[in-house]
Parts: C-alpha cells; sequence; structure tokens
C-alpha cells in the first residue's frame, strides 16, 4: 500500500513537475525561515535560565519620582539596598551587589590591558549564578580586599598560560588602574556563555571598590550607582514582598527626605531581564528585544502558513483533474480511510522533502540570520530547557504538524466526498464553498505580505529618520580618543590637557579639540537635587549632567543663545573654585525661569555647592534620537579619563591621526591611544534598529515571494483550464489585451481586498513598533498607497505572465484539442 | 444473487419529476450473463450504475445476496466493491500514472493481499490476456483494445462474484470488441455473473437473458435461446 501510494505520488510530482516545485520551493523557504527564527528565538529565551537558582532570583528596579513625575526608572540603586531587604526581609535569603566600572587599565608588571566593562562584585555573585571557575575557590573568591578574578580570555592576554594551566596564575598580583595597592588574582572564571546577560571581563571584590570609593559604596542612602541581585526563597511570595517596598522606602528615605525623590523598587525577575528590560535606564547589561523575538516567531509561522496555504489551493483547483482518478479508486475497492492515507502521505512527503532539502539550506542560511541580529557564535552556550522552551518546542512540532496534516486533509476532505459517478463522468466541479475558500486563502496570504510591506517601510522610514534627524550637535568627522587615564591628577593637569588641546588645534587638519567626561550619545550622570536660589518652593529637580571645557562648543558646533560659554579660567583643578555652569534651554525651562536672557546670573545649587548660570546653549541630543531631549547642565570639571574629541578636516586623516597619537604619547606618556570616530559610535546607536529593518526586508520578500509562487500556480491552471474559453474569445475577435485582463482581474480584486484589509492590520503593527521611539515618523498615508501598488503591481506581474501565454496561444489550435 | 423491487429513479425539476426509471422489478441468479439493451434515454446506464452502487434509486430495494443494499454506508459500499463487484468501463478508466502491471494489481492492494501474493494473481491474468509483453507500459502507451483488456483484467482479478460492463466494447474496433466480449463468455462459462449494457444486438448474443429497457420500463425479458426461436 505504502509503496503503491509512494511509486503514485512520485510519478505525479513528475507529471506535474510546476505544481510539485512550488509547493517544494515555497515549504522549503517556509521550513528555512522557521527552523532559523525558531532555533534563535530559542536561543534568546535561554538567557540565565541555567542557573540552578534562576527562578529565585530577582533584580532590582528602582523607579525615582519627582513633583509627580518619573524622572528615572533603572537597575542603577543605593548600595544599601540589597544588604537592607536581606536583614529586614525574611524571604529574601541572599544577595549580590554590583559596581559597574567600565573602562579599566589593568597591568601585570609592564604589560597594561586597557579592558571594557570591568565590575566589582561580592562573594555571594558566585553563590547565586552558576559561572564556571577554571581556577579558584569559588566560596571564597571576592570575599576580600584587593582580589580579582579574571576571565580566561584576559588572562590569556595578560599572562603566558600553558596548557590551560590557570591554576598557576592564582595569587599572581595585578594592578588595576592606579590602585597603590595590587590586586591577587583569585580566580580564573571561564569566558561568559553568550546567554547571559552578565558580560564583565574582570570582577574586582566590592570590598576593595569601598577602600577605594569610601565607605559611601556599603552604606550611602543618596549615592545611586549600584546593582543588585535578590535571592528569594523558592517559597516566597513575590507580590508580597514587593508590597512592602513602600514602608520599605518612607523608613529608609524618610519619604523624600534623602533623595530629594520619592523611591520606589519592584523586582524582576532574571529570567525576565534579557528580554524585557527595553524601558530601564542605566543598564550595565546585554539586553535583548522581546519585540523582536515575538514579532520574528510571527513572520516565521505567516511564511510557513502561506506556503502550506499554497498547496491547499493547489490541490483544490487540482481536484478538478483528480477526481476521475479517485472515483475510479473507490470503485475498485479503496475505502475512504485508504485514498485519506493516500492524501496525507502525499502531504507528508512533500513536507518531507522540504525539510530535507531546508536543513542544509539552513545551515548555510542561519549563520548570517545570526550575525545580523547580533548573536555572538563565537562564545559558547549554555542550552537549558524549561517549561517555556519545551512548550516552544511541543508548539512548534505541533505546528508542523498540524499545518502538514490540514494541507493534506483538505484535499482528501474535497474528493472523497464527492458523489462517485458524477466525478466518473468528469462532472466534478468546484464546489462554491471550495472556491470561496480559496479566494479566501489568497486574500489572507496577501494581507499578510501586504503587511509586511507596510510595516517594513515604515520601519525603513524611521531608521532614515533616526539618521538624518538633526542632533542640534555636529558630529561627523570628529574622532574620539581615551583620556590619560594612567597620568596622575594634579595641579597642573588643566593645563597640560589645555596645552595638549591647543597644540592639536595647531595641525592643519584639525578644526578643534577639547576635553569633556562625556560625548554625544552617551548616557549622562544625573544631578537629582537642583534647586535654583531664591525659589520659594525650594523645589527639587532633575538634570542631567557632564563635564566639559572651554572648547567643547567649538568641537561640537553648540549655539550660545544667551550669556557665554566656557572660558579657560572658569576651570580650576580645586573644584570648590569652579563656579560657573551653562545650561541648555530644556534646563531652563525646566526650572521655570522665562527666557533664556533671564537665566543668565541665576544660582543653581547642587552637590552642595552654588554655581552661577553663565550661559544658555540650543538643546541637543546627548543620547541618541530613541531618547527625549532632557535638561543639561555643563560644569566646567575636568578628570583624567575624560575622553578627548577632534574635529577633523575631511582630507588626509590617515596622517592627521598619526599626529595626533605622536602627540598625546608625548604630552601623556604610558597611556594607550584608542580612538573610534563619533559617527561610527553613533550609527551602533542604531545597529540593532538597522538590522531589524534588514531581516524585516528580507523575511517580507520571501513572504511575497511564496505567496506569489502560489498565485502563479492558480493563475497558470486557471488559464489552462479557459484554454477553450479563450479560444472561442478569439474567434469572437477578442484582442490579447481583453483576455489578459479578463484573466487577470479576478485575481487583483483578491489582491486589491488584500490591499484594504492590511492597512489596518499594518498601521496597528506599525504603530505598536513606532511606541518605542520617542520622536517618531508619522503614520504617511503615502505608504499605504505606496505598498499596495507595491503589491498589486507584483501580483500583477505574476499572473499577466500566464494570462499573457494563455491570451497569445493559437485558438484553433486550442479549439482542436478538445 | 440480486433483486430489484419497484425501483424507481427521478430526478426532480421545479415541481415535476422526469423518470428515468419507474417499477424496476430484476432477478439475476448466480451465473447468468445478463444483457440490458435498450434505445439512448432508456435507463439502462442508470439500471447498471444502481446495480453498481455508483448511483442510488430513489425509492424500491436493492438486495445483494440477500443484504438491503438501499441502506448501505460508504464502508459497506466500499467492502461490496473490494469482494463482490468488478467494474469495466467504455472509456476503461485505467490510472494513467500506473503501468498495466500496477493497475492491474490495485484491486488487490486495497484488499490487503500482500505483494508475494500479488504476483503471480497479475501474472496467470497477464498470461491469459496476451500482455505479458505490455505489463511495464502507461495506458497512453496501449491502443483501446488494449486498454480494455487491462481495464477488464483489474476488473476480475478480485475474482468478483458479479461483474458490471457498460459498452465495453463501445469505443472498440469490431476485431478488438470481439476478442472481449469472447472472454466474457469465458468467464460467464467459469461460473461468474455478468451484467452488460450494450447496444450491439451481437454482442448481446454473448450473454444468455437480454432485459429490454424503454422508457424506464422493463419491456421484455427473454432467454437468449427463446428470442433466436422467435425470430
Amino acid at each position: 500500500m505504502l509503496k503503491h501510494n509512494l511509486r503514485l505520488i512520485f510519478r505525479k510530482f513528475k507529471k506535474d513537475k510546476s505544481t510539485f516545485s512550488i509547493n517544494l520551493i515555497g515549504l522549503t523557504v517556509g521550513l528555512v525561515v522557521a527552523i532559523s527564527i525558531f532555533g534563535w528565538v530559542i536561543n534568546e529565551l535561554s538567557y540565565d535560565k541555567f542557573h540552578v537558582k534562576s527562578d529565585n532570583i530577582y533584580r532590582v528596579i528602582n523607579e525615582r519620582f519627582q513633583n509627580g513625575e518619573m524622572v528615572q526608572k533603572g537597575t542603577i540603586t543605593y548600595p544599601t539596598i540589597g544588604p537592607t531587604m536581606l536583614k529586614d526581609y525574611p524571604e529574601v535569603i541572599n544577595n549580590t551587589r554590583i559596581s559597574y566600572q567600565g573602562t579599566m587599565n589593568i597591568a601585570k608588571d609592564d604589560k597594561i590591558l586597557r579592558i571594557d566593562d570591568a565590575q566589582f562584585t561580592d562573594q555571594h555573585f558566585f553563590e547565586m549564578f552558576d559561572f564556571e571557575l577554571l581556577a579558584g575557590d569559588k566560596n571564597t573568591a571576592l570575599s576580600e580586599t584587593n582580589q580579582v578574578v579574571l576571565t580566561e580570555g584576559i588572562a590569556k592576554q595578560l599572562f603566558d598560560i600553558r596548557n590551560e594551566n590557570y591554576e598557576s596564575i592564582i595569587g599572581e598580583s595585578i594592578v588595576m588602574d592606579r590602585d597603590e595597592h595590587p590586586s591577587k588574582v583569585v580566580g580564573v572564571l571561564k569566558d561568559f556563555p553568550s546567554n547571559s546577560i552578565f558580560q564583565p571581563t574582570v570582577l574586582g571584590s566590592y570590598a576593595t571598590f569601598i577602600r577605594y570609593s569610601g565607605e559611601g559604596a556599603d552604606n550611602s542612602w543618596d549615592w545611586s550607582d549600584f546593582y543588585h541581585y535578590l535571592e528569594l526563597d523558592p517559597k516566597a511570595d513575590v507580590v508580597a514582598l514587593e508590597a512592602k517596598f513602600p514602608a520599605f522606602s518612607k523608613k529608609y528615605f524618610v519619604d523624600e527626605g534623602l533623595t530629594q525623590s520619592e523611591e520606589r523598587f519592584f523586582l524582576q525577575p532574571l529570567a525576565d531581564a534579557y528580554l524585557y528590560s527595553s524601558d530601564l535606564e542605566y543598564k550595565i547589561m546585554k539586553t535583548g528585544s522581546a519585540r523582536s523575538v515575538w514579532s520574528l516567531l510571527a513572520i516565521a509561522i505567516m511564511i510557513l502558513t502561506i506556503a502550506w496555504v499554497n498547496y491547499i489551493n493547489l490541490s483544490s483547483v487540482k481536484a478538478i483533474e483528480r477526481a476521475k482518478e479517485v472515483g475510479l479508486q473507490r470503485v475498485i475497492g479503496a475505502g475512504k480511510k485508504q485514498l485519506t492515507f493516500q492524501f496525507l502521505q502525499e502531504a507528508f512527503l512533500i513536507n518531507g522533502m522540504a525539510v530535507l532539502l531546508a536543513i542544509p539550506v539552513t545551515l548555510f542560511f542561519q549563520p548570517w540570520f545570526y550575525d545580523v541580529m547580533g548573536v555572538d557564535q563565537s562564545a559558547a552556550v549554555i542550552p537549558h530547557l524549561d517549561f517555556l522552551s519545551y512548550l516552544m518546542y511541543g508548539g512548534f512540532g505541533l505546528l508542523i504538524f498540524l499545518g502538514i496534516l490540514i494541507s493534506g486533509l483538505y484535499p482528501s476532505y474535497l474528493l472523497s466526498s464527492k458523489n462517485t459517478p458524477e466525478v466518473l463522468k468528469g462532472k466534478f466541479q468546484n464546489t462554491t464553498s471550495s472556491r470561496f475558500l480559496r479566494k479566501g486563502l489568497v486574500v489572507f496570504q496577501f494581507t499578510m505580505s501586504i503587511s509586511l510591506i507596510i510595516i517594513t517601510m515604515f520601519v525603513y522610514r524611521q531608521i532614515k529618520f533616526l539618521n538624518q534627524k538633526d542632533l542640534g550637535v555636529k558630529i561627523d568627522q570628529v574622532m574620539i580618543f581615551n583620556g590619560p587615564e594612567l597620568t596622575g591628577w594634579d595641579s597642573l593637569f588643566i593645563e597640560k590637557m589645555n596645552a595638549f588641546t591647543a597644540s592639536l588645534s595647531q595641525f592643519p587638519n584639525i578644526q578643534s579639540a577639547n576635553s569633556s567626561s562625556r560625548v554625544p550619545g552617551q548616557r549622562t550622570g544625573r544631578i537629582f537635587s537642583l534647586k535654583v536660589k531664591g525659589d520659594e518652593d525650594n523645589t527639587s529637580f532633575m538634570s542631567n549632567f557632564i563635564n566639559a571645557d572651554s572648547k567643547y562648543d567649538d568641537t561640537y558646533d553648540l549655539k550660545t543663545l544667551a550669556g557665554r560659554f566656557f572660558r579657560p579660567d572658569d576651570s580650576n583643578t580645586d573644584g570648590s573654585l569652579v563656579k560657573n555652569i551653562v545650561i541648555n534651554e530644556a534646563a531652563r525651562k525646566m526650572v521655570g525661569i522665562e527666557s533664556n536672557e533671564a537665566a543668565i546670573g541665576q544660582v543653581f545649587n547642587f552637590f552642595g555647592n552654588d554655581y552661577n548660570v553663565v550661559g544658555v546653549f540650543n538643546d541637543y541630543h546627548q543620547r541618541s534620537i530613541r531618547h527625549a531631549i532632557e535638561p543639561l547642565v555643563i560644569i566646567p570639571y575636568y578628570a583624567t579619563f575624560n575622553p578627548v574629541s577632534v574635529k577633523l578636516a575631511t582630507s588626509d586623516i590617515d596622517r592627521t591621526i598619526a599626529q595626533v597619537k605622536t602627540s598625546y604619547e608625548s604630552f601623556f606618556p604610558g597611556n594607550a591611544f584608542e580612538y573610534t570616530f563619533l559617527d561610527d559610535q553613533f550609527a551602533r546607536l542604531y545597529q540593532a534598529d538597522k538590522n531589524f529593518g534588514q531581516i524585516l526586508l528580507f523575511f517580507t520578500f520571501l513572504a511575497i515571494f511564496v505567496a506569489c509562487l502560489g498565485l502563479f500556480g492558480l493563475a497558470s491552471y486557471t488559464a489552462h483550464l479557459r484554454t477553450k474559453e479563450i479560444g472561442i474569445r478569439k474567434v469572437l475577435g477578442s484582442s490579447v489585451s481583453q483576455i489578459v485582463k479578463l484573466l487577470s482581474l479576478d485575481f487583483l480584486k483578491l489582491v486589491f481586498v488584500a490591499v484594504l484589509l492590511a492597512m489596518p492590520i499594518a498601521w496597528y503593527c506599525s504603530q505598536q513598533w513606532l511606541q518605542e521611539y520617542e520622536y517618531r515618523i508619522s503614520m504617511e498615508a503615502t505608504v499605504f498607497i505606496l505598498s499596495g501598488g507595491i503589491a498589486l503591481g507584483i501580483a500583477f506581474l505574476t499572473i499577466s505572465f500566464q494570462s499573457l501565454k494563455a491570451a497569445v496561444g493559437d485558438p484553433v489550435e486550442s479549439l482542436r484539442n478538445d | 444473487m440480486i433483486q430489484l423491487r419497484n425501483l424507481e429513479r427521478y430526478y426532480k425539476s421545479g415541481f415535476q419529476k422526469s423518470w428515468v426509471l419507474k417499477g424496476i422489478n430484476l432477478d439475476v441468479k448466480q451465473g447468468e450473463f445478463i444483457t440490458i439493451m435498450g434505445d439512448s434515454g432508456a435507463g439502462k446506464s442508470t439500471l447498471l450504475q444502481i446495480i453498481g452502487m455508483l448511483d442510488a434509486a430513489n425509492k424500491g430495494e436493492y438486495n445483494f445476496f440477500d443484504e438491503e443494499v438501499h441502506r448501505f454506508n460508504e464502508k459497506k459500499r466500499t467492502e461490496l466493491y473490494k469482494h463482490y463487484i468488478g467494474f469495466v468501463f467504455q472509456a476503461y478508466h485505467l490510472i494513467d500514472d500506473l503501468t498495466v502491471y500496477e493497475n492491474i494489481e490495485t484491486p488487490l492492494i486495497y484488499r490487503g493481499i500482500k505483494s508475494k501474493e500479488r504476483k503471480p494473481m497479475v501474472a496467470e491474468l497477464l498470461d491469459r490476456f496476451n500482455i505479458v509483453a505490455k505489463k511495464d507500459l502507461f495506458p497512453d502507451q496501449l491502443s483501446g483494445g488494449q486498454q480494455q483488456l487491462v481495464g477488464l483484467a483489474r476488473a476480475i482479478i478480485g475474482k468478483p462474484k458479479l461483474l458490471l460492463a457498460d459498452e465495453p466494447t463501445g469505443n472498440l474496433h469490431t476485431k478488438q470488441g470481439e476478442e472481449i466480449m469472447q472472454l466474457f463468455k469465458e468467464l460467464h462459462n467459469e461460473g461468474m455473473t455478468i451484467i452488460q449494457v450494450t447496444h450491439s444486438e451481437k454482442n448481446a448474443q454473448y450473454g444468455d437473458r437480454i432485459v429490454h429497457l424503454e422508457d424506464g420500463y422493463v419491456r421484455e425479458d427473454k432467454n437468449v435461446n427463446e428470442l433466436l426461436e422467435r425470430n
């Protein structure tokens, strides 16, 4: 039976190659997309689930409110939060805190490494998280001052390690930045798996950080620069625990008495940290996007469904041809079950062939896809199968099984329910319901494809908008390099830095150079209790701040709207003598000063000092265009770790960079020179959006391709069925164009209905997608019209090829054939 | 073997019924070779289709080996096709994508007969019908007569009790037709019950009883010998 059916099915495939190829190609494309995306989704969902205690670990989220408005929502908070919660609440059974240090210079003898993502944490880190130590003792590592744990990669760069013998460096001393006390290597971590939000390079002991930065790093209630993870009792009620936090804030923060803002705390499950953190500020961890995960999964299912719909549609039109044979099979003794089995076998066979084809294609396609999606393919992944991933696997398997089952059963249902003699007499006609279903399915396919076209267009327009929107500062041709982090701070530093930047400006290809704590595109620090002298309500405001020298405005083309920008003598190596600040227009508006001119001479109080406002400058995007412009205060402080910005002329860039490097090394010997270009850095801020757009475009193309394959098959078969009619019409004097119109119009009507249906769907989805952007494009009608036009155009091309072929055929020939 | 009682078949158009068969009473004994004759539209094909369960009567009884066919469901019908009835069609109705051998073999597959047992059965028929050389050809590579031989072989491979033939020689040359009819006769001699529909007086002579239909009624039901005597 099986063999007999297979023989029959294979001969059918061979006989009707076009239907077979349409089905096979469509299903293969659908499966390649589905398998690739599915693999990626499983990876995205696996973040930090491999820790045994994963389900019981939570991250502390801190929301800060001022004057009734939320001014910050982030994972960043005070150093006391975790330990105090551990002390106060029995359901909290452990906690670990992290201080993010960012770039550090670590040195072994003469060898200096400039590393990113250095962090300080305590011994509880290893109690809570399951990261593997290649050497060292998990129980004692990071428990004392001057201890450091290196990752495998960093250890290899810093030490000469032979045969993976990491034990050999335990107990060795290294110097971190300019710390006069060397730190002892107490452990070597296996490089972090790529499916973890934690990606530090070096972990220093928290005790070292306290020694370095003072007791405040341990017991401060107003220094918000720390990250906490809590381990809860498995039986703990998280909601009930969170309900206790308002009382916690009231008790420890004396309402708003301590930080001038209302402090609210929440717990975020560790398992959610990777995907559901897009609205959190001051993240130091790797984050993904749930939005991308679920939307791409939906697209994968869509493309696969479009391919199955092709199968259903083509088999239902072919039923006319197939009917006689099925009727005959019944007369010679085939039971309904046997026939159904035969149809299912056919569906499983073609899907099976598609799977076999899809596997190698996926292996070829997936690396590109992962690359675009920013998956680090070189790093290890610790797989973890939890309920959700079982559910996903089960769901995926079920989806494929059901897809095959339904697409296989439908033609069988259509044919085996027919009356045999009619079928044998060749009287089989498609019923109205099957014709309606077929049309409905074509509309469904095109609704999905057109929705994708519209959404892709909006995504692309938004990305273009992000790239083109005026930042308020000029960032092109600006080179950034690290400040002299290893040079000591002394009373001469400011003069030295000024001399350095002045010397750079002497080069013919350099327009300006300056030093500042942040460059545009970077997030800034925040002042939470900015007050205006003379304000009767004594209101606290939140403002961002950066430190910059007097040439920051030249380098970035900042416009002074009132007063003046800094002069060199506004700065002083003695911080207490710094008296003047400049503010942006948003800050001026926030504190309620009527005009820019009126702001000049006002006195602001923060950080325990009074500052005179000497200038107001234009609002510009300090962070990316994703974020709203916030109030900004610039203070003329210097620091050794402040990066240097250099505005270059367009010519001879390589030589200029070499000159800058030489000059830097002579001014600040012993420091590394690592440079980037600011526009590249900015582009990186939108990289994820751009990648998403690229993937979306590609999948949209595939969706349309598969839908058009089906349409092509339908059109060619319909034209074939109507050959005689076309012949008669031509004999009666119909023109080719009239016939093309006749054959195309039916299908184009369907696509047109799909355009109408796609509009509200795409409108809603695009709205949702754009929601994440502070500045977004409007929903222009032209996009909808253009997309509809493109879809109709592609559909018309697909159909007209077949229609034209039928229309130009010799009518006599087609009539004689009958 | 078969009893038809007061069988009626009509089509409704509006309030009017147009009758195809009316008051048909027919008894078929095992081993008979019956020819149904009549003018076009007399209802002979419909009668054959009702007997073959390709069509159903609107009224009346149909018993097959004492079973009430008019009450059969799909499953039972399939059972009957599998074990009792073989069909031969005017247009042959072979499966285009199967070879001669496979076409003949198919009914056995549906009956669940193992491959090992199928082989000698198919081989025997190929041999008997002299089409061994054609066994790997597809239907469109055969002449009409050869196709009908395959159709007949397929119909009888399951050793049915009843062979139904609707104008089996209608599309064939005289010589090919004679060959087919000769085979029918042989099968009849071997004891198979056959009912055929034909226009040809000559073909009717191969059987032993002729049922003449006229406008849906049985006009005459006579033995071939009786008819010969009368002429």
